[in-house]
């Protein structure tokens, strides 16, 4: 049987997408596609859906559904080409007969065009306060957004000034917890001055695995002139005098965290500083301190009572 | 069964099973035309089929509405409760079972605590605080008078008090809030609610008052439209989701109708009525055990009745429960470490942030942490404890974290490079020991070790303090300022008292039952 029945018009097939492709996919990334036949006035499930690249076929689906006057697919996958570039489809219904009725075949042409991956930075285990002049190291991590090996790569790492003061390759394998952050720890020289610093990462565009885009991120720590006296902070629980162990203190821009006999040792210069000891389930306590000489200072948490809720 | 409320002013003729055949044969007659004229509200009356006659209805089974059922029951009138949930409790199930009572109580006294209603009126209505400056303070002072009655008359029924707990809070300044004892294997929640409202299920049921479960109430009957007594309700049979079924009925109410629905919170409709910031994006707390949706308010308001003590909604503090880190746009935008009741915060967090589409609320709030807070604070950061559909996310950096971020409410992308310099610039704060920007003391903790997080953190809805406008004897007043007859309110539903917790709404449901009880049938 055809469909040149007797006074029946061929149908004319329209083909559509569901959602239009996107005018920039990251490159080798899928394109989801959704490709409705209209124009059939017919259930046209079972027939065969093409995507040519060129000559090739680079996909296949099947029309599986019919309402509102047109046939769909699934969505299915296409993926884009792994260059940067401009590339463009042939979606097809090619000439094929379905439920007894042969059908000419119909094409719509799609385009888009890929981008680099992109890329971007953590930067962590930055100590601070940093001696001025002492050595110190930060762990620096770097994510692309296709999630892919960036094993290999540089990371460099600058002052204020840009003037770069260091470099790291990415290691082999995700740091743990991540799904694709590769690392690198990079050893560095203090600053030569006392104070706020903040110095910046960057990730310099490249191709590892696929070409990505470059990225930069900034981290910042102090410096700190050499200490002069030892400053012993005991923390106790109030009414019962208990010494609250691993408590975190901040002595200006030093920290320091209780040990088991609720005692935090830190070195510092002279000077008055602002002391904030903090633990989970007790209140913030804190401060002013003049630290002239070596001294012990004691300071107190009050419990927070336990079933206390924002929402009681 | 009575087809027709009875005209205003006539005898009590409709208490008896057969007061219908009464009424017809009566308006057959030729006094029917003078009972007409003297009667213009009955005209308007709809027809109403009865499938059940009860003196005192009462909506809601929480605090307010099992206190006033036990109340009326008390008095004689036999009472029944509808409830929408498929079991009672109400929000004070979820409640930790605080209440805040005193007036000189035993407890306070072995406690050394001195205390008198005196004390009692002048904390809660005390005007240098939002909390007390709006309240009607004739509420307040029934609520405090009747403290140490309803100390006394909660233990008969079955209350156990556990203890007066530690510090003042809200605007309580020496009697602090009174614990009941947890119900003893209650499955529902941990909190001691449950031993508030399952010893007064206990005892409702005991004294024969009838719990209707999953049963919604659609409207109040009233003689006519915007006149006369209330006359009873009718509801429809909901499913576990409240999700109307096909039984409907009618239930007629001899002597009163008491509201205790819970209030309007997680109604986004009725609370921007007053609150015009308070739009959806801000869930209603404890909304996963009752809902909180101003049922009876807007039946109350359909029959005539008022709003009262709006102000209280906008202004008081407890309306809006936790704080976060950014907005939508990736900004912070206030001190991190303020109180929960800190009013100015919430102006900071219901702020217009951009979205030309909705103008009113701030949209979602994120708190934004890292692998170190995560190990700090001992979370869990796996479902069930997180949401991951919209509400939870996670990321390697803090610029993928901000693309992850997909809810209904964030009405843009957060922008990558913006988050990740806020981050940046908060833990230069946490260097220099000093939040330059939003005074936030001592700032401890970067955030800077992978993996990254998102937490929905956007402000709930958690008391209503706007509702029906009440009297001191809990009865429902109208536009006019006019008592609707036989109509009462209490707990949450109620307006003028800005009182957070379970002592409120059974004060003026006790008031409620007492006052219901006494009406001519």
């Amino acid at each position: 049987m055809s469909a040149d029945r007797p006074g029946e018009a061929r149908p004319v097939l329209r083909l559509e997408l569901a959602e239009p492709v996107p005018p920039q996919v990251p490159l080798g990334a899928d394109v989801l596609l959704k490709v409705r036949v209209a124009g059939a006035a017919r259930d046209l499930s079972g027939g065969r859906i093409e995507v040519v690249a060129g000559e090739e076929i680079v996909a296949t689906a099947m029309l599986i559904a019919f309402r509102d006057n047109f046939s769909e697919t699934a969505a299915f996958a296409v993926r884009a080409p792994v260059g940067v570039e401009a590339f463009s489809w042939t979606i097809r219904f090619p000439p094929q007969e379905i439920g007894g009725i042969a059908y000419e075949g119909s094409a719509l042409p799609v385009s888009s065009q890929t981008r680099p991956h992109r890329t971007s930075l953590a930067v962590w285990s930055v100590p601070s306060p940093v001696r001025v002049a002492d050595r110190f190291a930060v762990t620096v991590g770097a994510k692309s957004s296709g999630a892919c090996a960036l094993s290999g790569a540089r990371i460099e790492v600058r002052d204020e000034t840009d003037a770069p003061l260091g470099q790291g390759v990415l290691g082999d394998t995700p740091w743990p917890g991540t799904d694709a952050l590769y690392w690198t720890e990079i050893a560095l020289a203090g600053p030569c001055r006392e104070g706020q610093q903040c110095w910046s990462v960057a990730f310099a565009a490249t191709d590892v695995e696929l070409p990505h885009l470059g990225a930069s991120a900034d981290f910042s720590f102090t410096a700190v002139k050499p200490p002069e006296h030892r400053v012993a902070v005991a923390v106790t629980e109030s009414e019962v005098a208990t010494p609250v162990e691993a408590s975190e203190i901040a002595l200006g821009p030093y920290r320091a965290a209780t040990d088991k006999t609720g005692v935090a040792r830190i070195e510092v210069p002279g000077g008055i500083y602002d002391l904030a000891v903090w633990k989970s389930g007790f209140e913030p306590a804190s401060r002013t301190v003049e630290i002239a000489a070596d001294v012990s200072v004691q300071l107190e948490l009050i419990r927070r009572p336990k079933e206390l809720t924002v929402w009681d | 069964m009575s087809k027709s409320p009875r005209p205003t002013g006539a005898e009590n003729i409709d208490d008896r099973p057969n007061a219908e055949i009464d009424r017809r044969s009566f308006l057959a007659s030729g006094a029917a035309v003078v009972a007409i004229a003297e009667a213009p509200a009955a005209q308007a009356a709809e027809a109403i089929a009865w499938d059940r006659e009860v003196d005192v209805v009462v909506i809601g089974a929480g605090a307010g509405g099992l206190v006033a059922a036990i109340a009326a029951r008390e008095k004689g009138a036999s009472a029944l409760i509808v409830e929408k949930n498929f079991d009672i409790g109400g929000r004070a199930m979820m409640s930790f079972g605080g209440l805040y009572i005193g007036g000189g109580n035993r407890l306070q006294k072995a406690k050394g605590v001195e205390d008198s209603p005196d004390r009692a009126f002048a904390d809660w209505s005390r005007p240098e605080k939002p909390m007390g400056r709006f309240s009607d303070r004739a509420l307040v002072r029934t609520w405090a008078d009747n403290n140490l009655e309803l100390f006394d008359w909660l233990e008969k029924n079955g209350i156990q008090w556990e203890a007066y707990r530690g510090a003042p809070d809200r605007l309580d300044r020496n009697r602090t809030r009174l614990n009941v004892v947890r119900w003893p294997n209650e499955p529902t929640t941990p909190a001691r609610g449950s031993g508030f409202v399952r010893p007064l299920e206990k005892t409702a049921r005991r004294m024969g008052i009838e719990i209707l479960l999953q049963q919604q109430m659609t409207k109040i009957h009233r003689e006519s439209p915007l006149d006369g007594r209330v006359t009873g309700i009718s509801t429809i049979e909901v499913d576990n989701s409240y999700r109307p079924k096909t039984r409907t009925m009618n239930i007629r109410a001899r002597k009163g109708i008491i509201i205790a629905t819970g209030g309007s919170a997680g109604n986004p409709v009725f609370r921007t009525m007053f609150d015009v910031r308070l739009t959806e994006e801000y869930q209603a707390e404890n909304s996963e055990w009752t809902e909180r949706t101003g049922d009876g308010e807007i039946a109350a308001m359909e029959i005539g009745a008022a709003l009262g003590a709006t102000a209280c909604q906008t202004t008081q503090d407890d309306n809006l429960i936790t704080k976060g880190l950014v907005k939508e746009n990736g900004l912070r935008f206030y001190d991190e470490t303020v109180p929960t009741r800190d009013y100015e915060y919430y102006a900071a967090a219901l702020a217009w942030t951009g979205d030309p589409k909705k103008f009113n609320g701030g949209g979602p709030i994120w708190a934004i942490f890292d692998a170190d807070a995560v190990t700090r604070e001992e979370w869990d950061v796996k479902p069930p404890h997180v949401d991951p559909a919209g509400y939870f996310f996670s990321a390697d950096t803090i610029e993928e974290l901000a693309g992850r971020i997909v809810n209904e409410y964030q009405w843009r992308p957060m922008p990558g490079a913006g988050l990740r310099k806020t981050v940046e610039r908060y833990n230069s704060f946490v260097d220099s020991g000093v939040d330059a920007a939003f005074k936030k003391p001592h700032p401890m903790h970067k955030i800077a070790r992978p993996p990254f997080y998102a937490a929905w953190h956007t402000p709930a809805l958690h008391d209503s303090y706007t509702g029906i406008r009440i009297n001191t004897s809990a009865e429902v007043i109208d536009l006019h300022g006019k008592v609707i007859p036989g109509l009462y309110a209490c707990g949450d539903s109620a307006g003028g008292f800005g009182q957070h917790g379970i002592c409120r709404a059974a004060t003026f449901g006790r008031i409620a039952g007492f006052h219901a009880a006494a009406q001519p049938s």
